[in-house]
């Protein structure tokens, strides 16, 4: 029997990669055979973030304009925060979810024992294709909003969305990251996610909505503005470059964070006992 | 009698070492319901200008600090709890005790409501000071011994339901992700993110006979002081008809649900 | 049987720091010039930081302020060194800290003292080629996805150690046709026996050929004849690729069959390292003498000759010196109707419930 080699000697961006699309191969099939997943986690899942529009419905049935976002505007951040729910459903709440089942049955270990990065196994370690409705349904939306809206978008703003779209996901996932990262320590973790999930439902609101500590909260520590308005500031033509820099600084450095604070806590692993 | 209350005793003792057990995890569920004072904040930006539907600035703060305190006594979370049991077997061992799981998953739960309180409530008081108002509370004195009743009915009936979701986890393998369904339809139709009597009219009224007004928003607006003696008895009873309801839909499925759970075999 | 019994005249041994310990036992092998061993340890040591309070409610409340730890010392200054292709197996009763050095080598802890060294790498640094050269099995956590069949996730496996496909499906085919398994890896993981669930995760470990294998009871819940073809594989798949086998059981025939070399680790220390022979030997050197016979020395012609264990007509077992053995073997023999004379070493259970009831003075005597 041979042992000792037979490796095909990838480098390592091959490899994660390759990794990922052997998961994302497992979930398709699997939610192919499971395909009531189709109501309760696509459709139930747009229903709920279209649903959820109605505190923004109720306020813009008072005030003409909500500080200083259109109807027209206010749509595309709509559409955008669902692409964002849908996104967070299907790649990185499995994921979490994976994961921290894996650490409360001690099973983490073997994730840990192979020759991957941990944090990329992790994060991708499952996935739910049946959100892709929801966010196909976010596109539509800002599409159709773009349409109502006044105001040209060329390939500067184009541009923009991307690098901003970009760096919106590299920040979800950061701060996925970080919610591994703390349930190493902590045990009951359900909670976590649901934190998560809580908190964003205010990337509904644009963010010149909120103001002081709470708009730097939701700019540079918990992101949102970065995830849903600027993406539709962009298309409606009034991002600024200096916002699109504060972006990727802000998505680069919760990257950092994170795994700064997952390698401190693989440092202090004591990986339940058999 | 005493014994049962014995049992009880230590039940909710239990409850509380295990909720002191991990303090990071009650720092979390602290922080993952303090939605309503960032609503605060958004509602207050949006009202500076002038009142919405008849709510001035004062009247949301009132609102949603409120809310957040009522949100803190009446968070249950039985639902992933037995869920996990069912489907990982871990129920028989509960089942093995001469106390019904039931009650113990009730006392657990309950254990925790004084220290959330504890924790929240200064947070709440901060946040009002900060905003420089002082609660708004019921006028009418007739009201005051209401609002024990309706939290008590509130914790009941959020317990009851989720216990019935629970129940599911006996046949369904995903009944965790139904109660998110429910969670979702929540944090709209309770009053959670915007009090119901600002909802679009339609919508309003069917918004506040539904079981997620009577756990949430009924007994906020009860506090501080929006309904009369008449509109809050009526309250009392729309949770009193859904908590039975609830309670005889949670009893019958908890019974199928065993039969099934035990011969099928954990 | 299990040495779970043992736990609590063991756990009164259990000290809580290192500092008042001395590891007497040496090192049974002494370490080879021309090729690096596998394993090497040097003084390695693993420290926990456990909080700790009262039951109850009022010092619930107070540890939610403030917290008291205690240091427990899992594993205290060991050292070893472990050739390439040999079969070791680690013993000691539960919390002994068998499992933690397990773990320390394989790189999911990071020892707080001393070092360890596996193929020349630091496991805790976790490099690529170091942990595609080794592969640890969990006979209590399971790896393979519940609801899919064993081949899916030997499949995301290979794709997760980058093992190329010829060589995967050549490996895949020899361990399927050496553990049996041609048609269990087709089925769902859950409708799978223990013994064949054991199976596939011990194939899923070795998909990409490691040159270690740390085994960390491999064979618990088993039966007999699972284990036995556990065992056959094991020495099976060590003779044929020449990996190091490191294996902990609470199964004294698993290691007693498998391992030319066992090491003793009690309380987190090493207590013996050499082989089962030698360990008996050491331990208690008295053999066992049985037979039956129609007419029985009586008590005082039983103690002459050694401690008597059984006295039940016809059945009589005896500890005899060895030095005395064949006097013993003489006058047992021509006793009436004398049959059935057996001699053996102490069973292997009682030589364990020997070594761990001593006093740690007297493992100075213990060594090569």
């Amino acid at each position: 029997m041979i042992s000792g080699s037979g490796f095909m000697g990838h480098g390592p961006l091959r490899r994660h990669l390759g990794l990922l699309a052997a998961q994302v191969r497992v979930s398709v099939l699997a939610a192919l055979e499971y395909r009531t997943g189709f109501w309760s986690q696509g459709v139930m899942g747009l229903l709920w973030s279209l649903g959820g529009v109605i505190p923004l419905w109720v306020a813009l049935e008072h005030r003409a304009e909500l500080a200083g976002w259109s109807v027209g505007e206010l749509g595309m951040l709509t559409g955008c925060y669902v692409i964002l729910a849908g996104v967070f459903a299907g790649f990185v709440q499995p994921g979490l979810t994976e994961t921290m089942d894996q650490i409360r049955r001690g099973t983490l270990d073997y994730v840990l024992l192979r020759p991957n990065d941990p944090l990329v196994a992790s994060l991708g370690s499952a996935f739910e294709p049946w959100s892709l409705l929801e966010i196909v349904a976010g596109v539509g939306l800002v599409i159709a909003s773009a349409i109502v809206t006044p105001g040209q978008a060329g390939p500067v703003e184009f541009a923009q969305l991307a690098v901003v779209a970009v760096a919106g996901f590299v920040a979800l996932q950061a701060l996925g990251m970080l919610v591994l990262a703390i349930s190493f320590r902590a045990l009951q973790l359900e909670n976590l996610t649901y934190l998560m999930e809580s908190l964003l439902d205010f990337a509904r609101w644009p963010i010149t909505v909120f103001r002081g500590p709470l708009k730097l909260l939701f700019t540079f520590v918990v992101p949102f503005a970065i995830m849903t308005s600027y993406p539709a500031q962009a298309l409606a033509g009034q991002l600024g470059w200096a916002q699109v820099g504060g972006a990727i600084v802000t998505a680069l450095a919760l990257v950092g964070l994170a795994r700064g604070l997952w390698t401190r806590a693989l440092r202090s692993y004591t990986s339940a006992s058999s | 009698m005493s014994r049962w209350l014995a049992v009880v005793g230590a039940l909710w003792k239990y409850g509380v070492a295990q909720a002191l057990a991990y303090r990071v995890s009650l720092i979390i569920w602290i922080a993952s319901t303090s939605f309503p004072l960032i609503s605060l904040v958004l509602w207050r930006a949006l009202a500076e200008t002038g009142p919405i539907g008849g709510w001035q600035q004062a009247d949301f703060d009132s609102y949603f600090v409120a809310t957040f305190l009522v949100r803190q006594l009446t968070s249950v979370w039985v639902v992933w709890d037995l869920d996990r049991q069912i489907r990982s077997g871990e129920l028989s061992v509960l089942l093995l005790r001469p106390v019904s799981p039931i009650l113990h998953h009730a006392m657990a739960n309950l254990a925790t409501q004084p220290l959330r309180l504890l924790l929240a409530a200064p947070l709440g008081i901060l946040v009002l000071v900060s905003v420089g108002q002082t609660m708004a509370v019921a006028e009418d004195p007739r009201v005051w011994p209401l609002v024990p009743v309706a939290l008590a009915l509130s914790w009941l009936l959020a317990f009851t339901v989720q216990l019935s979701v629970a129940c599911l986890a006996f046949w369904l393998t995903k009944a965790a992700t139904l109660y998110e369904i429910y969670l979702g339809a929540f944090i709209v139709l309770s009053g959670y993110a915007v009090p119901t009597s600002l909802f679009p009219p339609g919508l309003a009224e069917v918004a506040r006979v539904l079981p997620f007004h009577a756990v949430l928003g009924f007994p906020v607006e009860l506090v501080i002081g929006r309904l009369p003696l008449a509109e809050a008895v009526e309250g009392l009873g729309l949770q009193l008809a859904w908590l039975t309801g609830f309670g005889l839909l949670a009893a019958w499925l908890w019974r199928r649900g065993l039969r099934v759970y035990g011969a099928v075999g954990a | 049987m299990a040495l779970d019994s043992l736990q609590e005249e063991v756990s009164a041994l259990a000290l809580p720091s290192c500092d008042d310990r001395r590891s007497f036992a040496r090192s049974g092998k002494v370490p080879s010039v021309a090729e690096p061993p596998a394993i090497r340890l040097d003084r390695l040591g693993k420290r926990f930081r456990v909080s700790k309070r009262e039951g109850g409610l009022m010092p619930a409340l107070r540890a939610l302020v403030r917290r008291e730890w205690v240091e427990v010392d899992a594993v205290c200054e060991l050292s070893f060194e472990i050739p390439r292709g040999q079969r070791v197996g680690f013993l000691g009763p539960n919390g002994a800290g068998k499992t933690t050095t397990l773990k320390l080598l394989a790189g999911l802890l990071h020892p707080t003292s001393g070092h360890a060294e596996v193929l020349g790498h630091q496991p805790a640094r976790r490099a690529h080629p170091f942990l595609r050269s080794i592969a640890l099995v969990m006979g209590q956590k399971r790896q393979l996805a519940w609801d899919l069949p064993a081949l899916d996730t030997f499949e995301l496996l290979r794709v997760a150690f980058d093992v190329a496909r010829p060589i995967y499906q050549q490996r895949l085919a020899e361990l399927v046709e050496l553990l049996d398994l041609a048609e269990v890896i087709r089925k769902p993981v859950r409708t799978l026996s223990l013994g064949e669930r054991m199976k596939c995760e011990v194939v899923a470990a070795l998909l990409h050929g490691p040159q270690v294998l740390f085994l960390d009871e491999p064979t618990i819940g088993m039966d007999v004849s699972m284990q036995l073809a556990m065992r056959e594989f094991v020495r099976e798949y060590n003779q044929r690729t020449g990996a190091t086998i490191v294996l902990t059981s609470h199964y004294m025939e698993d290691v007693a069959a498998l391992c030319e070399r066992i090491i003793v680790i009690d309380g987190g220390r090493l207590r013996f390292d050499g082989s089962i022979e030698a360990l008996v030997r050491r331990i208690r050197p008295l053999r066992r003498v049985s037979v039956r016979a129609d007419g029985l020395p009586d008590a005082a012609g039983l103690a002459a000759l050694g401690n008597a264990i059984v006295v039940e007509p016809p059945q009589l077992v005896l500890d005899v010196e060895p030095e005395r053995v064949s006097e013993a073997v003489a006058l047992l023999i021509g006793l009436p109707g004398s049959r059935d004379l057996a001699v053996a070493d102490a069973p292997l259970e009682e030589v364990m419930r020997e070594l761990f009831a001593r006093p740690s003075e007297r493992d100075q005597e213990l060594g090569p």
